[in-house]
């Protein structure tokens, strides 16, 4: 919750609707979860009857499929392929351009391709991810101006989990599954209708343009209880304790050979992960070789040419790309940005195709005592 | 005459003694050696030993002889040169101040495997094998020091070795477009 | 909206030295002017290189570093696609800079300290900046060394430099891989130098090293054999590099970016990961 004393209020499926038409009206670009080719992914929504009503998810090391739900919830789920991360931190941009000119070349900026929008949905794990990604793109020592400006005139309508699946985590990493921060108005879901809390001025004015009412004290507490639910059903476990020190000790330890031998460097993980960040620039020629633009796009460690250097690669065996990333995500991630890299929403579990739960890794290679 | 006693001849006439013997005690303990060796282990390879002058062109010993002489190098250069069939010398490595040379004198059969120019004028410790080998039969405690420094110098030649085979300086092959 | 990172700046190529093999030094100046005035790096920092269609490469300064843009210096060797590239340019064509990237050497830290320098191959490059301010200032330092390693002698980076920087009063120590029946010096690797060296005051010695990983990796150990600390060495390290400001992630090196913590890095930070071969 927002903050023990901020006041609960009520809203049923028309207020929603409301909520979007108005922040249509000021420009934003709702997106938010839909159903596509059997899972749960971010789109654009502009009517609350292109939810996901009355489907579920079922999460599991390798496996992901949606499910009927008996009743009729409008966010009864928790995460699928999709994270937010592709609209601050597009899968292909512009960066640069360059024209020639009889002696030689102009250098310019793209058109950063701004725009406003409005995240629906967001669940606590995932208001962690944009933090950490904040702490990437935006509060380092150099800026990433398009993820700035996204940023900054992004609207969050988030979403408090009432339920968990079976590769959540985000108890572990201190992540969830309630929402308590980042966001401008937050939806817990409960029998007739949705509680509304408010978190800041642009959520405040939000919620004075659409039908509400206070909550009655029972919808508050089925709120609550929803809530508990969803932090009861939470059984994966990762240790965090001292895990930075010691997956640090252990780079050499045999069962990185035991992983590689199930890893397929697919690269699926880092591509549903919420807060990897890696990418790479290209050369494209438009038309002529006159005009070359320079596009960023997302890539991979687990790419085999990612830690290229004169001679090959530096990491070129799959044990190495995928102790990189491991180690990263848990790791050095701390000493970069302060936080860990990991969120706890279980994507990367989900999505393997060969079902390799970082958590049981991490317990394994974290198994005997040592330094 | 045998081949040692032939050394031991050549080594009076090339060589010049250093009559100040007494200070190399101090410059032994001052090298590699001090650091494996007791006062008392010093003091049995000092007497074993004589200090050499040797000058820039001299060979130490050449490829193939019998050399009965363990070395610790003092101070200057010296060279080891192979010689290899079509392409003449090849200055393998250069050794300087606290280097150990010729240690097949003690571990192998005392045939140099390679030669040892001077190349800027050095000093060295001639340690005679056969008394040092004598006196670590006599004491193991000795021994097993004498065997560890011995051990080290070849730990460490082997990576300068190997650093020198890797031939890091060599350009990547490169990549093709 | 904050400055593009990614903005590369056109600059025209001035000179073009053939060094030796296929290593040349080109002298670069910003085509715009007040860029070029205001230019300014310190000696280990890079500029990322930039040929329009084929990409972009990261290259240390090798120039003084009382250069301004007008004067741009890079040591290159033709290795992948965009140094090929770059090879194929000529004087009065254009190349995109960006930079100046990265942690430089940390000269300050040098002031009243015996400097010892250990480079080797093309690892020299990233350090002649530190020797021209050797040069130049030497009163700021305490005894000044350079050891400096090549494949054989006809392969010395800079070799017709080298005097100079003798008679400068920097005591400077060549090795070679393989010798040469001409060549009278020193026939060994890197860190024997560092092994031999006489005089080392350890307490008052810095050192910096450049070449290859596995010869700093082992040049730093001689150090620590002589009596240097792990605060008192530093490395130059290389690794991919993309944006060079430390966001895409290529050039991560345990804990490091490399491009924006290093590439010069002290040895203590760089000690656990350099362990690691292939991390």
């Amino acid at each position: 919750m927002a903050d023990e004393d901020e006041k609960l209020w009520w809203i049923d499926r028309d207020g929603l609707q409301q909520l979007i038409d108005y922040l249509a009206d000021q420009g934003h670009e709702i997106v938010g979860p839909r159903i596509d080719q059997g899972a749960i992914v971010y789109d654009s929504v502009r009517h609350v009857d292109e939810l996901p009503r009355g489907w579920t998810d079922d999460s599991q090391p390798g496996v992901y499929r949606i499910l009927p739900r008996p009743d009729k919830e409008h966010f009864g789920f928790n995460v699928g392929p999709h994270s937010w991360k592709k609209y601050l931190f597009p899968p292909l941009t512009q960066v640069m351009r360059s024209r020639r000119k009889p002696d030689g070349w102009t250098m310019q900026s793209p058109e950063f391709e701004n725009r406003r929008y409005a995240f629906l949905g967001v669940r606590a794990c995932e208001l962690a991810a944009i933090a950490v990604q904040d702490q990437v793109f935006v509060n380092g020592e150099t800026q990433d101006p398009l993820y700035q400006l996204r940023r900054s005139q992004l609207f969050i309508v988030a979403v408090n989990c009432t339920q968990a699946a079976a590769t959540c985590f985000c108890t572990s990493m201190g992540t969830g599954p309630e929402c308590k921060k980042g966001f401008d108005l937050a939806l817990t879901e409960i029998e007739n209708g949705f509680l509304l809390a408010i978190a800041s001025d642009a959520g405040r004015k939000a919620a004075d343009a659409i039908p509400k009412r206070t909550a009655l004290p029972e919808e508050t507490q089925s709120g609550q209880q929803r809530r508990h639910r969803a932090r009861e059903q939470i059984t994966r476990r990762l240790n965090t304790e001292g895990i930075r020190d010691r997956l640090l000790a252990r780079l050499d330890h045999p069962h990185w050979d035991d992983v590689a031998s199930r890893c397929l460097s697919c690269a699926n993980c880092t591509l549903v992960c919420p807060t990897c960040f890696c990418h790479s620039v290209d050369e494209v020629h438009h038309l002529t070789d006159d005009e070359i633009v320079r596009n960023r796009r997302w890539d991979s460690c687990f790419n085999v040419d990612f830690s290229h250097v004169a001679g090959g690669s530096v990491r070129d065996t799959t044990r190495a790309r995928y102790r990189q990333w491991l180690t990263h995500k848990l790791a050095t991630w701390i000493d970069q940005f302060g936080t860990s890299g990991c969120v706890g929403c279980g994507r990367c579990i989900a999505w393997c195709p060969v079902g390799i739960d970082l958590t049981q890794e991490v317990a394994t290679l974290c198994a005997e005592d040592g330094p | 005459m045998t081949e040692t006693s032939r050394r031991a001849a050549w080594y009076k006439e090339t060589m010049t003694q250093d009559p100040s013997a007494h200070p190399i005690i101090e410059q032994l303990s001052a090298t590699v050696v001090g650091r494996y060796l007791s006062d008392d282990g010093i003091r049995k390879i000092v007497d074993a030993s004589q200090v050499l002058e040797i000058h820039p062109g001299q060979f130490l010993f050449r490829e193939g002889q019998n050399n009965p002489y363990v070395y610790v190098m003092l101070d200057g250069q010296i060279d080891l040169v192979m010689q290899v069939r079509h392409r003449g010398s090849q200055r393998i490595l250069s050794l300087g101040a606290g280097d150990l040379v010729a240690w097949s004198a003690i571990l192998g059969n005392a045939a140099m495997t390679c030669s040892a120019l001077c190349i800027r004028h050095a000093r060295l410790v001639a340690i005679d094998a056969r008394l040092v080998s004598d006196r670590m039969q006599g004491d193991h405690e000795f021994g097993y020091q004498f065997m560890r420094l011995l051990s080290m110098a070849l730990a460490q030649r082997l990576t300068a070795t190997r650093l020198q085979l890797l031939d890091l300086f060599a350009p990547a092959p490169p990549q093709s477009t | 909206m904050n400055a593009n990172p990614w903005l590369s700046h056109p600059a025209v190529i001035e000179e073009i030295r053939l060094e030796i093999e296929s290593i040349a030094t080109l002298t670069l100046r910003l085509e715009d002017s007040e860029l070029a005035a205001n230019y300014r790096f310190a000696p280990g920092q890079f500029n990322m290189l930039y040929v329009p269609g084929c990409g972009e490469v990261a290259i240390s300064m090798s120039g003084p570093a009382t250069d301004n843009g007008y004067r741009i210096t890079h040591t290159i060797r033709t290795a992948g696609r965009v140094t090929q590239a770059i090879e194929r340019l000529t004087v009065g064509e254009m190349i995109g800079v960006r930079g100046p990237m990265g942690t430089p050497w940390p000269m300050e830290s040098l002031h009243g300290k015996d400097v010892v320098l250990v480079s080797g191959g093309l690892g020299m490059a990233p350090l002649r900046p530190v020797v021209y301010a050797l040069m130049k200032e030497p009163k700021k330092f305490g005894k000044r060394t350079l050891l400096y390693g090549a494949r054989s002698p006809d392969l010395l980076l800079y070799a017709d430099e080298i005097n100079s920087w003798r008679e400068s009063g920097i005591d400077v120590h060549i090795t070679v891989d393989r010798g040469t029946d001409e060549w009278h010096g020193h026939v060994g690797t890197v860190p024997l130098l560092i092994d031999r060296l006489a005089g080392i005051d350890s307490p008052r010695t810095t050192m910096l090293v450049c070449g290859p990983e596995i010869m700093m990796h082992f040049s730093a150990k001689s150090g620590l054999a002589r009596g240097l600390t792990r605060e008192s060495i530093w490395l130059s390290m290389e690794r991919n590099m993309q944006c060079a400001f430390g966001m895409c992630g290529h050039c991560q090196w345990g804990s490091h970016f490399v491009c924006r913590n290093g590439p010069v890095l002290r040895y203590d930070t760089a000690e656990p990961f350099l362990k690691v071969r292939d991390l």
